[in-house]
């Protein structure tokens, strides 16, 4: 597959938060501010690229020769996590500028369905080293894209009136439901 | 809120303020993809069960013995070893269901149901109130997948079917209750997912904030029934004066 | 037999390093200037998560101003 086209179509067509309904828990949580959104979702980004090759390197050079492909669930959240506490570590100690602006989302990655799912994505559809780099760069980058999308509906959203049953998380469902049919008139882009 | 005014409500009430999914917004994930049909429904319901009893049963029991400071690296294994061996029973027994399930399939390893269940309760309870408390959980999870896919797959498609998974997918029953004219496909999508649970979540704060308001209005009846008795009293004394 | 085994290894290595940099980031110290920083989070109904607690101490504060 064309690299440009799967990017598109990792990012904008098979968005992860609008057709695979994963992420929403940040999608409703952290996207109050668009700062939040815009940390949030670089901190994904990059959780989910470096997890991701590494996935590919753990698969294919270690779990396949040793024909333990069963072990791909267990080994890939641990590596994920061990992952995630690498990066916070290294942050901290070596830049607390970027710690401020992304490190207080790193805990919250781990949960974070997202990441499980792009890795494991990487090796079902059998992408080599390259397409599951786009692949892992376009995917959060969809994800960033709606937190922030979401983040700038949600500042009008405060302004007006919403019934009292709605505020909060059920509004958001509907935003995002409609986002979807926004979304959906993308399919015929690539 | 209190221990005693939760308890005093009943437990459907319970199970509705409770709710995992529409109370709590855990799990939304797998209940927005997987409510397209009955059958997915049950299926991912039963699994979750599974594997959430058991790990409140596994990390209960090792709870004594966990180190304070690793916890989520063991239950992240512990919830990962019950993931696979589902899934490798899924794929023996019924490959259907596995197909359909998909990633969602291992993505209960990072549903914050089980995770939120292990820290927050078989952590600190014995094997017996953890695995109660795994299975109620677990049928509250599996009744709201339950309740979203009936709305979605009647609406969206008109027939009510139901198979058997470990059999090839055998038909079981299948009703249709709307002629295909009048069947809605949105609710089968994206969007049909999406204002379903909006629907079914606001449904769940309506009930909430009627039960709020009912014990506010109670705590306020009870403070000026208070007052009067001791103003009544404050008269009494003055009269005794 | 050894295949097991192997596996079990992994498993158990991965899970060591897990630990081991759980250990070290707990040790490290926050930088400066972000003690108290949390992301503003409250999606979920978790009553006992850290980051809503703090969430909620905040919005209460801000309310307090008001």
């Amino acid at each position: 597959m064309n690299i440009l086209a799967l990017f598109i179509s990792a990012m904008l067509i098979n968005n992860i938060v609008l057709t695979k309904f994963l992420g929403m828990c940040p999608f409703m949580g952290v996207s109050t501010h668009l700062d939040s959104a815009i940390g949030m979702g670089a901190a994904v980004i990059f959780v989910i690229f470096g997890a991701s090759v590494l996935s590919y390197f753990l698969y294919y050079y270690v779990l396949v020769p040793l024909n333990l492909e069963y072990m791909e669930l267990i080994t890939f959240i641990l590596l994920i996590a061990a992952f995630v506490q690498f990066v916070e570590l290294f942050v901290k100690k070596y830049s607390p500028a970027l710690y401020k602006q992304l490190g207080i989302y790193l805990p919250l990655i781990t949960t974070n369905c997202t990441v499980l799912y792009v890795a494991q994505d990487n090796i079902t559809q059998g992408y080599d080293l390259i397409t599951t780099m786009v692949n892992s760069i376009a995917t959060p980058a969809g994800f960033m894209l709606m937190l922030v999308i979401f983040a700038t509906i949600r500042e009008r959203l405060n302004q007006n009136k919403v019934p009292k049953a709605f505020q909060g998380n059920p509004i958001a469902f509907v935003v995002a439901g409609i986002m979807a049919i926004a979304f959906s008139a993308l399919a015929g882009l690539v | 809120m209190s221990e005693n005014k939760t308890k005093k409500r009943g437990f459907f009430s319970k199970m509705i303020t409770d709710n995992p999914v529409f109370g709590l917004y855990l799990g939304i994930c797998s209940t927005l993809a997987i409510s397209t049909s009955i059958n997915n429904a049950l299926g991912m319901g039963a699994g979750v069960i599974f594997v959430l009893v058991l790990s409140n049963v596994v990390v209960s029991l090792l709870a004594p013995i966990t180190p304070d400071d690793i916890h989520i690296p063991v239950y992240i294994v512990v919830i990962a070893t019950l993931v696979t061996i589902l899934q490798m029973f899924l794929n023996a027994y019924a490959v259907d269901l596995y197909t359909a399930l998909g990633a969602f399939l291992s993505l209960i390893v990072v549903n914050c149901i089980i995770l939120g269940r292990a820290e927050a309760f078989a952590s600190s309870h014995n094997v017996k109130e953890s695995a109660m408390d795994g299975l109620m959980m677990g049928i509250s999870y599996t009744l709201s997948l339950v309740v979203m896919s009936l709305i979605r797959q009647i609406l969206g498609t008109g027939v009510l079917e139901l198979t058997n998974p470990f059999a090839g997918s055998a038909v079981i029953f299948s009703v249709r209750l709307i002629p295909e004219q009048f069947t809605i496909p949105m609710f089968t999508g994206e969007t049909g997912a999406f204002f379903t649970f909006a629907v079914l979540a606001a449904l769940v704060a309506i009930y909430k904030n009627k039960l709020a308001e009912e014990e506010a209005a109670a705590a306020k009846a009870a403070k000026i029934a208070a007052a009067k008795e001791k103003a009544a009293k404050a008269a009494k004394a003055k009269e005794a004066a | 037999m050894v295949k097991i085994i192997v596996a079990v290894a992994l498993a158990a290595g991965l899970f060591l390093l897990n630990v081991v940099l759980l250990r070290l980031n707990k040790k490290t110290p926050v930088p400066e200037g972000c003690e108290n920083l949390t992301p503003d989070c409250n999606a979920c109904g978790l009553k006992d998560c850290p980051t809503r607690g703090v969430y909620e101490k905040r919005k209460e504060e801000e309310n307090g101003n008001r």
